[in-house]
């Protein structure tokens, strides 16, 4: 879950595409989804519906961190860089 | 090939996802095209039947799918499959275990043969009865995992039926009708599955109706 909090604190208050955090967390499908479906029903992520990028593919889920997740990826990572704290959500 | 794989272990995951998961099935159906894409879709779709089957316990929908499942494979179909077994080893024409103990009893060297020449021409008959009673156990089976619970008891019917015929036969051309003991007991073994399902699937409807889903 802290390699998760981490890679959607880096990409904060960008969305990211659930295949695109499984290769930057190293998180197979099948660690990922269960963490992003407790972490979605606990409040700390959101998901929005994107459309697709490719012509003739379904629109994709995209997942940030709400403002209580943020919170709980500074408090588990003290020294995350705050260097784009300014652009992040309240 | 591996596409059409991914492809359908996809459909088994998100249809393993309970109703309030929606979302996310179609979400995990998208990322599968990428993944595809990427060459990963296999090893994208196990991940997420794995997911999928985390997630049966939490939802009302996917208990009564592990408990019927449960008990389907681990109760009913063992049964069946040990009177079959038992017909391979020669059920219902073995010599009952007690049988050294009855001569003994009543001091003969030899009880009269189970099987002899005045009742040999009933085995198929015999053997054909519990087969049909083999036959019910996995339509009993069958229509408990389907959840259809009028044909479950038609079949339920039918299987205490040849229990019945068997006994009734059992008694008058072997002279023992304990062979149907094994029988009996399965019989008892599926009711006992069958109604634990029927209360949790009573249950889970009462909490569907109630607007629960967990």
């Amino acid at each position: 879950m802290i390699a998760l909090l981490v890679a959607l604190f880096e990409q904060a208050p960008d969305w990211t595409h659930g295949y695109e955090l499984m290769k930057v967390t190293g998180l197979k499908s099948g660690s990922l989804y269960p963490l992003l479906l407790r972490m979605t029903d606990q409040g700390l992520v959101e998901a929005e519906w994107r459309e697709p990028t490719v012509m003739g593919r379904p629109p994709r889920h995209a997942y940030r961190l709400t403002a209580h997740g943020l919170a709980l990826a500074r408090g588990s990572k003290k020294d995350l860089p705050l260097s784009r704290s300014s652009a992040l959500p309240a | 090939m591996t596409a059409a794989l991914a492809r359908m272990v996809m459909t088994v995951a998100t249809a393993s996802l309970g109703a309030h998961r929606h979302g996310w099935k179609l979400a995990m159906e998208a990322e599968l095209e990428e993944a595809m894409a990427d060459g990963q879709g296999l090893s994208f779709a196990i991940g997420c039947l794995t997911t999928a089957c985390r997630e049966l316990p939490a939802h009302v929908e996917g208990r009564l799918v592990l408990a019927s499942y449960t008990l389907v494979l681990g109760l009913i179909l063992p049964a069946a499959a040990l009177l079959l077994a038992g017909v391979l080893a020669g059920y219902p024409y073995l010599d009952p275990y007690y049988a050294d103990a009855m001569g003994s009893f009543a001091g003969v060297e030899m009880l009269v043969p189970w099987l002899n020449a005045g009742n040999a021409a009933a085995m198929p008959a015999l053997t054909l009865m519990v087969l049909l009673r083999i036959a019910s156990d996995v339509l009993v089976a069958w229509f408990a995992a389907e959840r259809n619970w009028t044909r479950t008891a038609a079949a339920q019917r039918f299987g205490a039926a040849t229990t019945v015929t068997l006994a009734i036969s059992a008694s008058l051309i072997l002279l023992d009708w304990t062979c149907v003991l094994l029988p009996a007991l399965t019989l008892v073994i599926d009711g006992f599955a069958i109604t634990v399902l029927r209360r949790l699937h009573r249950a889970a409807e009462q909490d569907h109706s109630a607007g629960q889903t967990t």
